[in-house]
């Protein structure tokens, strides 16, 4: 016995103990009867201006010196909402969707007006179909993501951007979006890779990634372009902080040019469909026809990610690169964006 | 139309409990989860070189195996799973710091019930009795609720009561008055107040006998961490489950419940699938679920009023940060970090109210329990605050980024401040969550991650005589964060189990 009691403070305890319940329904009686109210969903400034698809359509095209398609699109629903600069958007043509890059400042979308740019190089099919659209014809929009997060309590008032052709036009709007008052610094960076040229001044030629590192070290380091860009300023990561966002379409560096089947599990039922070897999963998927939840196509999101029940597949990123990617290739989740297909293979989402 | 036998809506860590219980005895469950992972807040997300944990700082309830016990443990048993993750243990209980006042508080506490009564004994001499009342108190309080829950009839319950005597005198106290009634120096009772925020009631309301309850398992079994992160332990929750024969949907967030002669009976998913079931399990609010998800023909006065009764409890507000120093190099020694202008806890629940003087903290650093959390020469850090009011809701979508950055930054400073360090200069990647990123992610209304407040007329005890089910509707549930628990994942993992098995025991008796 810790406390001491007797007859009457166990009277009065067993009343406070029964007060409980009593109050408890007190409450209950007491409260209104209306039916609970739900507060609407909650849509911030970035959910709320991107709906789940938009329609454009295609008012126009220009081609770069340096072999960039710009392709110009209007909304019939009047102005478009604006994005973070930089961000990839996923563009429908039937049944096969492309990531592309949305390349015109946030002013251009308040005009109505989405730019694309799509290089030869880097997305071939994309850029076909491109070239081929006459004035007037409509595509499909799937609202952009992924982005550069710029936030001053890290970033502070100087930012360094460092791209290449398949970056150039992301960064641009990046910068463009930061108002004209000189208050933050921003300083263009590119990397001297073979075939890359660049008429605007803005732009620093640097010779190898270590180049980088003393304005790095004074300022965040933002890149911007394709995964050989990417992956050539390794040894820069190292010692600065970098975020990278890598851009261009996925291809596989050894190609096998097999075709398997993937039978994929849904609530609707099983489909069974090909899939190349040298695509990712997503992009076959997609041309069947099959809807995969999709958002930045780039291994980050995780929207279009599903279990491997058979079959083997070929990681784009390493499962050991972090405890996420650990735990999803311990339990057989896979990304349909960065996986190759090694051979026949059973999916579900 | 398939069928299932039970159908559970989000798959949050309660419903994926309830889930796999259902499925480990052979029912075949449907979990219906609107976003593209499992989990809901039982999750982790990556920014750069770091992999965050959104909402776990330590997974308490959940013993060592030479003492297997605590509800987390006895879950995680249940399923078969408490040796397929790989955990790492919390090194210390936490550290206590007050920042205001004449004689503020720097207290680290371990656990070991002995190691932290030598502890208290060290910081207020003298209170050693005291404290070791607090435990002997503690043993009493969980025989009594045990006791109590085997009880069938008021007899029983009456003569539980009478052999517990020491449990009825506290049974009606806030910890404000039991730890007074044990005769605690106010300088003791504020190092074991220490804990208050992780409930985010006051202590001149928060229910002694569960603060004391909880607070005695915390110390004696301690706490672990998934060292893949919490992703990890939901993923394999969702295994489990399939490899029973049931199924987890992702991407398949249900618009409506549908009934069908007096009780739940269906589901609909945004893409029209249309799924029934014997029993509808629901890890989501009740004012979701009866604001919007059943036909309001169904729904009865009485659950209309118990839900607008009942008040939410804290909404979320956390800052995860990347360093590119070492926890070392930084001087951050310790794994669990209190921060409170004073101890004052019914002032500081009152500040809490609004962003301008909401200065309570718990932040935690990965490394410090699990040196490998991130890249060697890095360290990372996850400040967490909750408000007690819906001030949030009244920012504008203008001024809503300036308002969250404007907050984390104070959150930053407090935290430089009272611990010392300086943090601001090795950021690498930061990321913001404020309550409307958990209301968007988990769908809770205003950003309220702790479910409803324990007030002392909703506190657990009152929960657990009044209300063994939370609707009257038939064959609809609740579990997890919004179910008959309180708050957190040991909490919300037992309530799916305490779901399932009820569902299973009415089976039986047929």
């Amino acid at each position: 016995m810790i406390f001491s009691l007797n007859k009457q403070t166990l009277q009065k305890d067993l009343q406070s103990f029964l007060s409980l319940t009593a109050d408890r329904q007190a409450r209950f009686d007491a409260a209104p009867e209306m039916f609970p109210s739900v507060p609407p969903r909650v849509n911030l400034q970035q959910r709320r201006l991107h709906p789940e698809r938009m329609t454009l359509r295609f008012c126009g095209s220009i081609t770069s010196p340096n072999g960039l398609l710009f392709c110009d699109f209007r909304s019939d629903d009047g102005p478009l909402p604006p994005f973070c600069p930089g961000q990839q958007a996923r563009v429908f043509c039937g049944a096969v969707s492309h990531p592309l890059l949305l390349a015109s400042a946030p002013e251009e979308a308040a005009e109505g007006v989405y730019r694309f740019g799509v290089s030869a190089e880097k997305q071939q099919d994309a850029y076909a179909f491109f070239e081929r659209l006459s004035v007037g014809s409509s595509v499909e929009m799937r609202a952009p993501a992924g982005s550069f997060r710029y936030l001053s309590l890290r970033d502070g008032n100087s930012i360094v951007l460092v791209v290449d052709s398949a970056g150039l036009s992301a960064a641009c709007s990046f910068a463009a979006a930061f108002p004209p008052d000189g208050q933050i610094n921003i300083a263009f960076y590119t990397i001297n890779c073979v075939r890359e040229s660049f008429f605007d001044e803005r732009f620093h030629q640097v010779d190898s990634p270590e180049a980088l590192g003393r304005p790095a070290q004074d300022a965040p380091l933002f890149v911007c372009g394709s995964s050989s860009l990417c992956n050539y300023l390794q040894p820069v990561s190292a010692f600065v902080s970098a975020r990278f966002l890598p851009i261009g379409a996925l291809v596989r560096s050894e190609p096998l040019h097999r075709i398997f089947t993937c039978a994929v599990q849904t609530v609707k039922g099983t489909y069974v469909v090909p899939c190349g070897s040298d695509l990712p999963l997503l992009s076959s998927l997609e041309e069947a026809g099959i809807r995969v939840p999709v958002s930045c196509a780039d291994g980050e999101c995780g929207c279009c990610r599903m279990r491997l029940l058979s079959g083997s597949v070929t990681f784009y990123d390493s499962p050991d690169r972090d405890p996420r990617r650990r735990a999803d290739a311990e339990r057989s989740v896979i990304h349909a964006c960065r996986v190759f297909p090694d051979s026949d293979l059973t999916v579900s989402f | 139309m398939q069928h299932y036998d039970a159908v559970v809506v989000g798959a949050g860590i309660g419903g994926l409990c309830a889930a796999g219980i259902l499925a480990k005895r052979g029912k075949k469950v449907a979990v219906l989860e609107k976003n593209h992972t499992p989990g809901g807040v039982a999750n982790s997300f990556r920014r750069g070189r770091f992999e965050f944990e959104i909402s776990l700082h330590e997974l308490c309830g959940f013993g060592p195996d030479d003492r297997p016990f605590g509800s987390a443990r006895r879950v995680l048993d249940a399923l078969g799973l408490s040796h397929r993750i790989d955990w790492v243990r919390v090194p210390e209980a936490y550290r206590l710091l007050t920042f205001e006042g004449e004689n503020p508080i720097d207290a680290r506490l371990p656990f070991g019930i002995e190691a932290f009564t030598d502890a208290m004994e060290r910081y207020v001499p003298g209170c050693r009795g005291a404290v070791s009342d607090a435990f002997l108190l503690a043993a009493e309080i969980r025989a009594a609720l045990a006791a109590l829950g085997a009880a069938r009839t008021t007899e029983e319950k009456a003569a539980v009561l009478s052999a517990h005597s020491d449990f009825l005198h506290i049974a009606g106290m806030s910890v404000e008055e039991g730890l007074a009634a044990l005769g605690l120096p106010p300088r003791a009772a504020d190092l074991m107040k220490g804990y208050w925020a992780y409930l985010f009631t006051d202590c001149t309301e928060l229910s002694f006998l569960h603060y004391l309850n909880m607070f005695n398992s915390y110390i004696e079994l301690g706490s672990v961490i998934p060292r893949n992160r919490s992703l990890a332990l939901s993923l394999e929750i969702a295994d489990l489950i399939r490899e029973n024969g049931s199924d987890v949907f992702l991407n398949a967030e249900v618009m409506r419940i549908g009934t069908e002669n007096g009780r739940a009976a269906s589901v609909t998913i945004a893409d029209g699938t249309v799924i029934s079931a014997d029993d509808v399990i629901c890890d989501i609010s009740p004012a979701v679920v009866f604001g919007s998800l059943l036909p309001p023909e169904v729904i009865s006065s009485a659950d209309r009023r118990k839900t607008n009764a009942r008040e939410l409890s804290g909404r979320g507000f956390c800052v995860y940060l990347g360093l590119n120093r070492s926890a070392e190099a930084l001087g951050l020694t310790d794994y669990s970090y209190f921060i409170y202008p004073d101890m004052d806890t019914a002032a500081q629940y009152r500040a809490a109210a609004a962003p301008e003087t909401n200065f309570i903290q718990n932040t935690v650093c990965q490394n410090a329990a699990d040196p490998g959390a991130s890249p060697s020469g890095t360290c990372m850090l996850t400040m967490t605050t909750l408000f007690s009011s819906d001030c949030w809701g009244n920012v504008s979508d203008a001024d809503y980024q300036k308002e969250k950055e404007a907050f984390a930054a104070q959150m930053i400073v407090t935290f430089e401040r009272a611990v010392g360090v300086s943090i601001r200069p090795y950021i690498e990647e930061i990321e913001i969550a404020a309550p409307q990123t958990f209301a968007r992610f988990i769908g809770s209304p205003e950003g309220a991650i702790y479910g409803y407040r324990a007030a002392e007329w909703d506190s657990i005890l009152a929960r657990k005589m009044m209300d063994a089910h939370f609707s009257q509707l038939d064959r609809l549930h609740f579990c997890g964060g919004f179910g008959m628990n309180l708050n957190g994942y040991s909490s919300a993992m037992g309530s799916g189990m305490d779901t399932a098995n009820r569902i299973l025991n009415r089976e039986a008796k047929k």
